[in-house]
């Protein structure tokens, strides 16, 4: 099943959440590039904090604050493993 | 849009997590304010927000994610009870120890949306010391009213008067509800001044457009103004005279006269000591 948070609006991102073998994000958008390290590393905090579960996460980026993009990885999470169990 | 806030002029600025968010996404919406709360540069611009009401199962875990981002003000909706208001207001002095927070600290503004709330006004506004604002909930309201809510506002002027006599005599701030034709902007203005006159102590916008005409409208008219720097610089001369009445500008002026002369100052911005003016 795939959780989803957020929107593809202006300033905004989408994340998805689906189960996996192991733990893998993808983080796209039309200035990943620029903010790919930055991400990455939030993502992988954020996924840590969660005890490192095995999701297929994927993060669509429309020019969100950082602070937008850890708020909607946290609740995709949130809803993702409370579906689990 | 929050980015900008401090740059419009508001004096607070409102989250909402209640009629603003559907049901599926009140936890996003909860954790965005939160982050937003911890985040964002609010320069001064006191951090007001709306909380679902106690009926919802969302209020408390509101609350709870709310309360340590450190917002200034908790706004309440649909306050019916002095019980409900001092249920959350425990739930937020619980809060705010938990997360080494001062006591206290976090206002709380709450919103009358039924009939029964606005009869019961005087009560609710004196429920605990955190109650600090109180407004209608106009479009609830007149729902609950079985009537029309109407641009002139004539039939929710006996539950404002009554509203903004309960706020006075409480001393705790009351604001009046939004104007939702964005594009009237006369219209904004003479009813933020009808506002202003009545005697509440802000207004709400809808959009950062309503933000310099609802501030304008709670400056005192220029002649207005005028007067009452006249009253206060003849007062303060027949302060040191003796005299408890005299006139300005062809008036009578006595102690009431001169007060409300300060108040129209203090709406200015204009510092007077009472103390030099009052007989």
């Amino acid at each position: 099943m795939c959780i989803l948070a957020g929107s593809d609006g202006k300033s905004d991102c989408f994340v998805t959440v689906e189960p996996a073998e192991t733990m893998e994000w993808k983080y796209q958008g039309r200035n990943s590039q620029l903010f790919a390290t930055r991400t990455d590393s939030m993502i992988q905090e954020t996924l840590d904090r969660y005890g490192s579960p095995k999701v297929r996460l994927i993060v669509g980026d429309f020019g969100a604050l950082p602070f937008v993009i850890r708020a909607r990885v946290e609740v995709a999470l949130e809803r993702a493993l409370k579906e689990r169990a | 849009m929050l980015q900008s806030c401090p740059s419009l002029g508001a004096d607070c600025v409102i989250l909402d997590l209640e009629d603003a968010v559907a049901p599926v996404h009140k936890d996003e919406a909860r954790r965005l304010v939160a982050y937003a709360l911890r985040c964002l540069p609010f320069d001064g611009v006191e951090k007001v927000v709306r909380i679902n009401d106690v009926s919802t199962p969302w209020w408390e875990l509101d609350l709870e994610e709310i309360v340590p981002a450190g917002p200034d003000v908790i706004r309440l909706p649909k306050a019916e009870s002095v019980e409900n208001i001092r249920m959350v207001d425990n739930r937020i002095t619980e809060l705010e120890k938990a997360n080494g927070l001062p006591e206290g600290g976090i206002e709380l503004h709450i919103l009358l949306e039924s009939a029964q709330a606005v009869e019961n006004v005087a009560k609710l506004v004196r429920s605990c010391k955190r109650v600090k604002g109180v407004g209608l909930g106009g479009q609830d309201l007149t729902a609950d009213m079985g009537i029309r809510k109407t641009s002139s506002g004539d039939e929710l002027a006996y539950a404002n008067g009554h509203m903004i006599l309960a706020a006075k005599a409480a001393k705790i701030d009351c604001f009046d509800s939004v104007y939702t034709d964005i594009n009237d902007g006369e219209g904004l203005l003479a009813n933020t001044r009808k506002a202003a006159t009545m005697g509440f102590s802000g207004k709400s916008a809808i959009h950062p457009s309503q933000v310099r005409i609802i501030n304008q409208g709670f400056c005192p008219p220029e002649d207005i103004l005028s007067h009452a720097q006249d009253v206060i610089a003849a007062a303060k001369i027949a302060r040191t005279e003796g005299r408890g009445a005299f006139s300005v500008n062809g008036k009578m002026v006595d102690g009431p006269v001169i007060r409300q002369a300060m108040n129209v100052l203090a709406q200015a911005g204009i510092p007077c000591n009472s103390e030099e003016v009052l007989p």
